[in-house]
């Protein structure tokens, strides 16, 4: 596929998204990050817990107000959207995947009702046929329609809210640690899920997850956040197969590989310390703290990305020296 | 020679209103000193129930350990200690790192007196020598500033952090045996590779030993000597890190070996599942428990259960292909193209 030619569904530019907290300081959850995700792809997001992948992906649908940047979804900024329709019509198209299916299904509804409850807000016709048709479509049983939450299991509540989100016939789905609930058996048949929908329907993913190496199986491009930041993008082999971010290096190196010959002659680049606070960072590269190759420069300006290779970008100022 | 841990024939149930669960059928295992075990298993595979049946934790009521039972601790058989004799027992010999960090430590005591409650009850020492005690024990799981961090609550530590101090309460009276289940689930990679440093460190340190519980074959390939894994309450496979990752015997072993996600396969091609879901263990089926997900069943799965097969020395495996007369096609490679279908 080229990519070059094609028009993104979705385009983010410069998206802030910052949140107050106490005593009048800031917190930067999403600091200036930008990325285009194209139409059927899988963009994948990775980083550690608390760098703001989930914030990120929230804003992108517009869940929370973005304090600054764009987010244009078919040419069309979604945060100037005036008319009531237009919204309405973002709303449908774009739709979320969450992360954990104990809370995120109403226990006093139906699966039915769950299911439809949207389809009825978006006056999408079909009824209960189509409730049944998606049942089948993520590997369950018509039945099931009648049955409350409590009486599946994570992997098929998964399923359930698998289905709530194809309801309304979306393009574009954000998929919010869809599996770090579930078991690892149950988590490759959800994924096997996620993949053979994508390829039926044509649905493009935003794939948050911080499992790296299914996040490896299933994306196309990868992008790597560190504080709020995005400090490599590029497609997933090179990402995974030439990291070039110091960041990026270490956590991959950190992945344990299940292979008892691999797994102990690896080396684990040292990560010292843990992500520091995104309240009130001070300027500069936000890695610079754990990072030995850090220089006087990396205090004062913060990097951008910067393609490096063709497709591949890299937030690092020793990089570009 | 006898083993420093040894598990004989442990079963135990839990009685609900729904029936009696048979959590853990009939396991039997055994660890040596400094050595570490890994017992690897879907959710609700009972292995999570034997480490505490280990340390001696199943509420009763509703748990049972059932008659029959031998938990051999340097050949004593601990299941019929004493309550005060458990109580020396648990910390001193054997001690626990629990899954979730984030619940399992008491948010209104501060962290100071949380690892001083083990070491008090233990060893009669004075408030300054524990404290100075705690320091050292902060020191060695490697938190900055101790002196400061244990007049400090949970809350102000980050989940990093306060498995780090779930490993410190643990270490505390140091234990022959560190049961640690799922100690990484919770975490990043980057603090998951620090926390699996720092268990390998203290256990060369201290000449103890591990059982460790987790799904994570990764984190099994670079920790464990042997592996148990368990299905449905058994132990199905039984050997060797080596033995268990390249020369897999039973079904589940290499089902679950192929649902990993390998980089060596094709991006968005299909993940090799397990269908199905385990078998309920209220009323567990006659035969094999993994028969009717095993691509590889035959008429007798269903029957009667597979006896424990020798494969080479120490490695054992519970399954009907083993028998003499089954179709010998089950080579490790065949497998995979086999389970490819």
């Amino acid at each position: 596929m080229n990519m070059e030619t094609r028009e993104p569904l979705v385009k983010v530019s410069h998206l802030k998204k910052y949140f107050p907290v106490q005593g009048k300081r800031v917190l930067k959850a999403v600091d200036d990050v930008s990325f285009e995700i194209y139409p059927g792809e899988t963009l994948g997001l990775v980083g550690e817990s608390g760098c703001g992948k989930t914030t990120c992906g929230r804003t992108v649908l517009g869940l929370y107000p973005a304090t600054g940047g764009s987010i244009e979804y078919d040419g069309k900024d979604i945060s100037r959207l005036k008319d009531k329709k237009e919204i309405l019509k973002f709303k449908k198209n774009a739709q979320m995947i969450f992360q954990d299916p104990y809370a995120s299904l109403n226990p006093r509804m139906t699966v039915g009702d769950i299911i439809s409850e949207g389809m009825e807000n978006h006056h999408i016709p079909g009824g209960h046929t189509r409730v049944q048709e998606l049942l089948g479509m993520v590997g369950l049983n018509k039945e099931h329609a009648n049955r409350f939450p409590h009486e599946f299991s994570g992997g098929q509540r998964q399923r359930i809210g698998i289905a709530r989100a194809l309801a309304v016939e979306p393009d574009f789905i954000v998929c919010d640690e869809p599996i770090s609930a579930l078991d690892v058996s149950i988590q490759a048949q959800v994924v096997n899920l996620l993949i053979r929908l994508q390829e039926e329907l044509g649905l493009t993913y935003l794939f948050i997850a911080h499992d790296l190496s299914m996040v490896r199986h299933i994306s196309d491009r990868v992008g790597v956040m560190y504080m709020g930041q995005l400090v490599e993008l590029g497609k997933s082999q090179e990402v995974y197969n030439h990291p070039i971010h110091f960041y990026t290096q270490a956590l991959l190196s950190a992945i344990p590989v299940p292979d008892p010959d691999i797994e102990r002659n690896k080396t684990v680049l040292p990560l010292e310390g843990e992500v520091g606070s995104p309240i009130d960072s001070a300027p500069g590269c936000r890695f610079k703290g754990r990072c030995k190759r850090a220089t006087e420069a990396c205090g004062k300006v913060t990097p951008s990305l910067r393609e490096v290779e063709k497709g591949h970008f890299v937030a690092c100022h020793v990089i570009d020296n | 020679m006898s083993h420093l841990l040894e598990v004989n024939n442990l079963n135990v149930s839990f009685h609900t209103y729904a029936g009696e669960v048979q959590a853990v059928r009939g396991v039997s295992l055994h660890l040596d000193k400094e050595e570490t075990l890994a017992i690897v298993g879907e959710s609700g595979c009972g292995k999570t129930v034997t480490s505490k049946a280990i340390m001696g934790l199943i509420p009763d009521p509703p748990g049972e350990v059932k008659k029959g039972s031998e938990i051999l601790y340097k050949d004593k058989n601990i299941l019929k200690y004493s309550k005060k004799k458990w109580q020396d027992y648990r910390g001193e010999d054997a001690a626990m790192i629990f899954q979730d960090p984030m619940t399992s430590l008491n948010p209104t005591m501060k962290i100071g007196r949380q690892i001083q409650e083990g070491i008090r009850k233990h060893q009669k020492i004075s408030k300054q020598e524990a404290r100075k005690k705690t320091i050292e024990l902060l020191k060695m799981v490697n938190i900055p500033n101790p002196e400061e961090r244990l007049d400090q609550y949970p809350h102000e530590f980050s989940g990093g952090m306060r498995q780090r101090v779930m490993i410190a309460i643990a270490l505390s009276c140091n234990p022959n045996i560190m049961i640690a289940d799922e100690p990484t689930t919770a975490l990043d990679v980057t603090i998951q590779a620090q926390i699996l440093n720092l268990l390998r460190e203290i256990q060369k340190k201290n000449h103890s030993s591990i059982i460790m519980i987790t799904h994570d074959l990764g984190v099994v390939a670079g920790m464990a000597d042997r592996i148990a894994v368990m299905y449905a309450g058994e132990i199905v496979e039984e050997g060797s890190v080596r033995e268990i990752f390249k020369n897999p015997q039973h079904p589940y072993t290499y089902a679950m070996l192929n649902a990993v996600p390998n980089p060596e396969l094709e991006s968005k091609a299909e993940l090799h599942v397990i269908k199905g879901t385990p078998p309920d263990l209220i009323s567990p089926p006659k035969g094999c428990p993994f028969a009717s997900r095993c691509k590889f069943c035959m008429q007798v799965c269903h029957e009667y259960e597979p006896e424990k097969t020798e494969i080479s020395e120490g490695h054992f495996s519970k399954c009907w292909l083993h028998h003499q007369t089954a179709k010998k096609l089950y080579k490790f490679d065949n497998v995979r193209s086999v389970m490819a279908e």
